[in-house]
């Protein structure tokens, strides 16, 4: 599996490294801009244009990752409708050792991404401006009880829920490519990703609230509805991880058997029913 | 000699049209057969169903023992009909990528066949002209020590230099333990490498056997032949 993804890492490493360079390039400019405004007076911390300014920044780096992943998802695609293709599904390699190359190369791409854009704007506004922002994390996350496991927590809830909306894209597009041959209406897959992403956000809801069982995971023990409530945790609270730390166990449990169910059938149609045509 | 690859009763459709009905076919190895027929006639299908990159909706395909799949992929070199390279990687990048895949890849042999098609190592796949991306495509293929050789229209569209430069590292690099098929239109060109031929029009197999005994029976070249049966 790892033969296959060394391969498809250099294949996309030059537009995602462009596209990391270029957020950095655009956040560079609004910070600068940011500095250069505060200083000369033009504005405060609080005035609107800084609002403004600090919303566009967000927009550059999520603008940056969701640029990365729709070439990733791009490039899965070009499997099933393009040339390249021969070469790919000619190659000795299982389906669920496709599937899960492209799988671990996306992940780490949306993680190489996050984190260098997010580290490299907190690292430049302490240059720029002077706050001593990693200490303040730093102090914030001391005063958080069991601080580790939530962080690890949260580590492993968003790599879950960015593999089960991977996997579902990639099942939604191979699941069009068998089943409609032609290629402008094979697009219908994003049609069929939002509908199937509905369905599982539902079915993930009901389950979590007809069984309501939560990890805390600052205590690290198990609680009721009661006590999420007073957690301050949504009565509709069904997904991985909640902003008080809490986890819905049947909710992980259904995305668990999800990422396994969506892997499965996607990897036996790469490998039993896919025609490049 | 044993065979390398047995199909029985293949059928395979695209929506409803049938491009293959009812194939049977054992070739053996230490054979080269030329799979001719004009274009349209299922070479590619048949070809295709072989690497595994389709799916029959009827019949049995056992190649080496087994139906298409990882083992069957791991034992023949396959050269498409176009090229499938990645549009990122140097000739360097391929061959470390056949290396990788195949344990039967021949680093040595890889080095020869290049210095023959005059093709460097640093060259980009996507900088490359047609004969070139497809001299580099038969390099890597031929570079490989597999149980059997699949050639899909090594020759079309090439200019004449570059098509007896492919036609010989064919034939030098022929190995008798193997077996190799070869699709053609250019049957001129090829016939005297067959030594069994199989005529595919409208995806049945119209007349097949010895290149050598349908010469005799038939009194005229394959090529010939061919234009009879398909003029």
């Amino acid at each position: 599996m790892f033969k296959y993804a060394k391969y498809e890492l250099r294949g996309t490493m030059k537009f995602l490294m462009g596209a990391i360079i270029l957020a950095l390039g655009a956040s560079t400019g609004i910070q600068l801009f940011i500095r250069r405004e505060t200083r000369s007076g033009g504005m405060t911390l609080e005035s609107d244009l800084m609002a403004f300014l600090m919303v566009a920044l967000v927009f550059v780096v999520v603008g940056a990752i969701i640029g990365g992943m729709v070439y990733l998802i791009s490039s899965y695609r070009r499997e099933l409708y393009e040339d390249r293709g021969y070469l790919t599904f000619s190659l000795p390699l299982s389906g669920s050792q496709l599937l899960g190359s492209k799988l671990i190369v996306a992940l780490f791409w949306g993680t190489v991404m996050g984190i260098s854009i997010i580290l490299y704007n907190l690292v430049l506004a302490q240059l720029l401006i002077g706050y001593d922002l990693f200490g303040e994390m730093w102090r914030i996350a001391g005063q958080i009880d069991n601080f580790g496991f939530l962080f690890a927590g949260s580590i492993v809830t968003s790599l879950m829920e960015s593999s089960v909306t991977l996997l579902l894209v990639y099942f939604a597009i191979t699941l069009s490519r068998v089943s409609i041959k032609s290629r402008k209406i094979g697009s219908l897959w994003f049609i069929l990703f939002i509908v199937l992403t509905s369905i599982v956000t539902y079915i993930q809801e009901f389950i979590a609230n007809q069984l309501p069982m939560y990890l805390d995971l600052s205590r690290m023990n198990i609680i009721g509805q009661q006590e999420a409530y007073i957690l301050g945790v949504d009565s509709q609270f069904g997904g991985t991880l909640s902003i008080q730390g809490v986890v819905s166990i049947p909710g992980l449990i259904f995305q668990l058997l999800l990422i396994g169910g969506a892997f499965i059938a996607t990897s036996y149609m790469l490998e039993k029913k896919i025609d490049i045509v | 000699m044993e065979n390398i690859v047995e199909i029985k009763g293949l059928t395979k459709r695209y929506d409803r049209k049938e491009a293959l009905r009812n194939i049977d076919l054992s070739i053996e190895k230490g054979k080269v057969v030329g799979i001719l027929g004009p274009n349209g006639s299922g070479k590619t299908t048949l070809i295709k169903l072989l690497m595994g990159l389709l799916h029959p909706n009827k019949g049995d395909i056992r190649i080496d023992g087994e139906s298409p799949g990882m083992h069957t992929k791991s034992v023949i070199s396959y050269l498409p009909d176009r090229n499938a390279l990645y549009s990122w990687m140097t000739v360097k990048d391929a061959l470390q990528m056949y290396q990788d895949f195949y344990q039967d890849f021949d680093d040595k042999k890889a080095e020869d066949l290049l210095q023959f098609m005059k093709l460097d190592r640093t060259m980009k796949v996507s900088n490359m002209s047609k004969g070139m991306k497809e001299k580099l495509n038969l390099a890597l293929v031929l570079s490989r020590r597999a149980k059997v050789y699949i050639l899909d229209e090594p020759i079309a569209g090439v200019d004449p230099v570059a098509r007896d430069q492919i036609l010989d590292a064919i034939i030098d690099n022929y190995k008798e333990d193997s077996a190799m098929i070869i699709t053609t239109h250019l049957v001129r060109d090829m016939e005297n490498i067959f030594d069994q031929v199989v005529f595919l029009g409208d995806g049945e197999i119209i007349l097949s056997g010895e290149a050598e005994s349908l010469r005799e029976e038939k009194n005229m070249q394959i090529d010939d032949l061919y234009k009879e049966i398909f003029g």
